[in-house]
């Protein structure tokens, strides 16, 4: 039980760092390709920052409904690495214009 | 152009108004009447309804030194001229590296400012600088304005072939 708090906890911080940061990113790059992206992005990383904090409660969920959250913030982490993938795509692109 | 962007007469613009010490075409002569030092582009577009190339026009004068605009990156070039207008050893270019950051602040306002230390940075020479548009073209399609980046590029690449063809 003690580990899940502290795995929890560190992971919870992590992903706080993470929104803190695209936060960060998204008011230095304002507009153009990366910052029309990051607009998703950093509503995914909320969305995930709120899954994590969750995670410590998720104990008292009904099973049906823990098994639909985990694989809701699944299925937005599979959104993420896409939309990662496209952005970075895009940048090599237009780098190499 | 940055819509934003403040413009105000020089004391060389209030000459030409004033005395008349400098022919200017029709439109761009009433551009610079309409500059007032308190309306936006976007204000001056509304009072110019019926005048198609406001922006170009303002462009001409703000690069021929009739108008300032009031801007961050502007006071910087004001406040520090020999600095960063005298950037290279070449008179010609460093005449070619001042209109290119007149025109980054132009079309990119107080944003302009990593832009203006890339063209200052710049080798002397026409295919250098050639080469830093493009790369200023690239950082601001990706971090700013896809419209603004090839506004840029395109009057960045004009004022060179402009001071190509002077020079042959």
């Amino acid at each position: 039980m003690n580990t899940l708090i502290i795995l929890s906890f560190f992971s919870a911080v992590i992903m706080l760092y993470a929104l803190w940061s695209v936060i960060t990113l998204k008011n230095n790059v304002p507009g153009g390709l990366i910052g029309k992206k990051l607009n998703g992005l950093v509503a995914l990383v909320v969305l995930f920052a709120v899954g994590y904090i969750m995670v410590p409660f998720l104990g008292q969920l009904s099973q049906e409904t823990l098994t639909i959250s985990m694989n809701i913030i699944l299925l937005f982490g599979a959104v993420y690495v896409v939309a990662t993938i496209s952005l970075i795509k895009r940048i090599i692109q237009t780098l190499s214009d | 152009m940055n819509s934003a962007i403040i413009f105000a007469k020089t004391s060389r613009g209030q000459d030409v108004i004033k005395n008349r010490a400098h022919r200017l075409d029709h439109s761009l002569r009433l551009a610079l009447i309409l500059v007032d030092g308190h309306s936006s582009v976007n204000q001056l577009k509304l009072k110019a309804m019926t005048m198609s190339s406001l922006e170009n026009n303002l462009e001409v004068l703000a690069l021929n030194g009739f108008i300032q605009a009031d801007s961050d990156s502007w006071q910087t070039i004001k406040d520090n001229s020999m600095a960063i207008r005298k950037t290279s050893s070449s008179p010609e270019i460093s005449k070619i590296k001042a209109r290119l950051i007149d025109a980054a602040i132009l079309v990119l306002g107080d944003e302009a400012h990593r832009f203006i230390n890339l063209i200052r940075k710049t080798p002397d020479s026409p295919q250098a600088l050639s080469e830093t548009i493009n790369r200023c073209k690239k950082i601001i399609l990706l971090t700013l304005d896809e419209d603004r980046a090839k506004e840029l590029n395109d009057l960045c690449h004009s004022i060179l072939r402009k001071a190509e063809n002077v020079n042959q």
